[in-house]
This record gives C-alpha cells, sequence and structure tokens, in this order.
C-alpha cells in the first residue's frame, strides 16, 4: 500500500493510541515502536487510522511512559541474551532515567506495571532496578514502613521458621 | 470589648514543612509484592544475595511465598553459583529455598 520504503516508514506515521480513560495520544511509530505489544499490533493489523485501545494504560500513566519512550527513541534494539546478562550485572541507573523515575511509589508501580504490560523490557527494568535500590542496605523494619508492608506472620510463625532454619540465622 | 475578646483566640501556629523525600516515603508506600505480577517482584528481587533474600523472605507472607517459590529457583540457582566462593554455608541455605544437594546439576 505504501510506496515509502521500509526504513523511511518508521519515522514518518504516526500511530494513535487510547487509554483506559478514553484520551488519545498521536505518538511517531517510532516512539510506539519502544513498545514490543504495540509493535507487534501494528505489525499484525498494518496502516490503520484506527487507535490502539490500551485498556490496562491510563492517561497520566502513558504520559509518562511516552515521555520515556521519545527520549529512547532513538536507542538500539539490544540483543536478547546482551539484555538478559546486563540485566543482572548492574544496579546502575542513567542520569535522565534516575531522574525520570524520581516519582511517588503509586506512579513508580504504575510505570512498572504498564511497562510490563506494553512490553517495554528496558524501561521495565529501570523501574526494576529503582525499587531494589530502595530496599538494598535497609533492615527489614525500615523496609515495611517504606512500602507499607505488613508483617502478617505471627510471632509463633516466624519463630517457627526460623527454628527449622536455624543455621541460616546469623552466627 | 467584644473584638478584643475575639483576637485573643488567634493562635498563630507555625508548622514545618517536612522534606519532598518524607512526603514520597510516609504517605504513600506501595506494597509491591500485591501490586504487581510475581514475575515482576521476583525481578526486582533477583540481583540480592541469598542471605538478604533469607531476611526479606520475613517481610510478610507474600514475600514468603514468592521467595520460596519455585519461579524464584532458577534466580536463586544462579545466584549460588555466581557466590559459590564468597558464600560458606550454601548447602544450608540451599535447603531453606527448597533444593536437595543432588538438584544442583539438573537443569538448567
Amino acid at each position: 500500500m505504501s510506496a515509502r520504503g521500509e526504513a523511511e516508514q518508521g519515522s514518518e506515521t504516526n500511530v494513535t493510541l487510547q487509554t483506559s480513560d478514553d484520551e488519545q495520544f498521536k505518538v511517531d511509530r517510532d516512539v510506539a515502536n519502544r513498545s514490543v505489544l504495540i509493535r507487534n499490533m501494528l505489525e499484525d493489523v498494518g496502516e490503520s487510522e484506527q487507535a490502539i485501545p490500551l485498556p490496562n494504560v491510563s492517561a497520566n500513566v502513558l504520559k509518562k511512559v511516552l515521555e520515556w519512550c521519545e527520549h529512547h527513541k532513538k536507542d538500539p534494539e539490544p540483543l536478547a541474551e546482551d539484555l538478559d546478562d546486563n540485566r543482572r550485572k548492574t544496579t546502575e541507573i542513567s542520569d535522565w532515567d534516575a531522574k525520570f523515575i524520581q516519582v511517588d511509589q503509586e506512579m513508580l508501580f504504575e510505570i512498572i506495571l504498564a511497562a510490563n504490560y506494553l512490553d517495554i523490557k528496558p524501561l521495565l527494568d529501570v523501574g526494576c532496578k529503582t525499587v531494589a535500590n530502595m530496599i538494598k542496605g535497609k533492615q527489614p523494619e525500615e523496609i515495611r514502613k517504606l512500602f507499607n508492608i505488613v508483617n502478617d506472620f505471627t510471632p509463633e510463625e516466624e519463630a517457627q521458621i526460623k527454628k527449622e532454619n536455624e543455621w541460616a540465622e546469623d552466627r | 470589648e467584644d473584638e478584643e475578646e475575639d483576637e485573643g483566640r488567634y493562635i498563630h501556629v507555625w508548622i514545618r514543612e517536612p522534606s519532598p523525600e518524607k512526603v514520597e516515603y510516609e504517605v504513600k508506600g506501595v506494597d509491591f509484592s500485591k501490586v504487581l505480577p510475581v514475575e515482576v517482584t521476583v525481578e526486582i528481587l533477583s540481583s540480592f544475595h541469598p542471605k538478604t533474600l533469607y531476611s526479606l523472605s520475613f517481610l510478610s507472607k507474600t514475600f514468603h511465598a514468592i521467595i520460596t517459590s519455585a519461579s524464584f529457583r532458577p534466580i536463586l540457582r544462579r545466584a549460588f553459583l555466581f557466590r559459590e566462593k564468597e558464600f560458606n554455608p550454601a548447602h544450608t541455605l540451599r535447603a531453606f529455598f527448597g533444593f536437595s544437594d543432588s538438584d544442583s546439576d539438573s537443569e538448567d
């Protein structure tokens, strides 16, 4: 249908995305392609004027996610095994990403959920590393406080598990 | 006379504004183990040392269930392989996470 070459097609077409709260976002195909879910949908559907529904993402979260996609639209595609290795090796986050992800916890986990749903691995990675860094070096009680985690073990249950694993307790 | 009395009722209070980080942490803590899919929580915890994971498993029953679950095994196996040398009582922690010693060369 299109006379343009494959390579050119990427940056010139727009894609419309529709959020769970019925807002529409028009973005470059390059930007939308950061999401493997959307990329696959576009490949299946082909050229279309129709908005792509994203029933799991609300407008305020999508706005934030698209900001990330826009900034990273020219990133080279990482190789699958590279990605896996890098993810394990480092807990470092680039300055831009670190600043981007400085949001309240509710938004942080919304972004992580959206990145998981939209299949944007590098963004999911930034989110997961951020949470890991928040946990790092803290005592369990501090972690509970930070994330509002309720200890639902009874003292007896906790003692029982620890007793069964006495060898693992610090010595 | 009335006016004077009224004025006396006002007390000026200076409220110290908390720093932004404090607001973030104290007001909106989210127990992500209950919000995120298990595989994402596993991903978050994947970089921690087995000993840390052992202590994290006592955060709550949900954390305990995730960390001792089968979906966590491949991560732990890797963590143990990676740290075998610095980490002496590996076999004992293995038991906590549900491996037997004969387990170590199967799979993967």
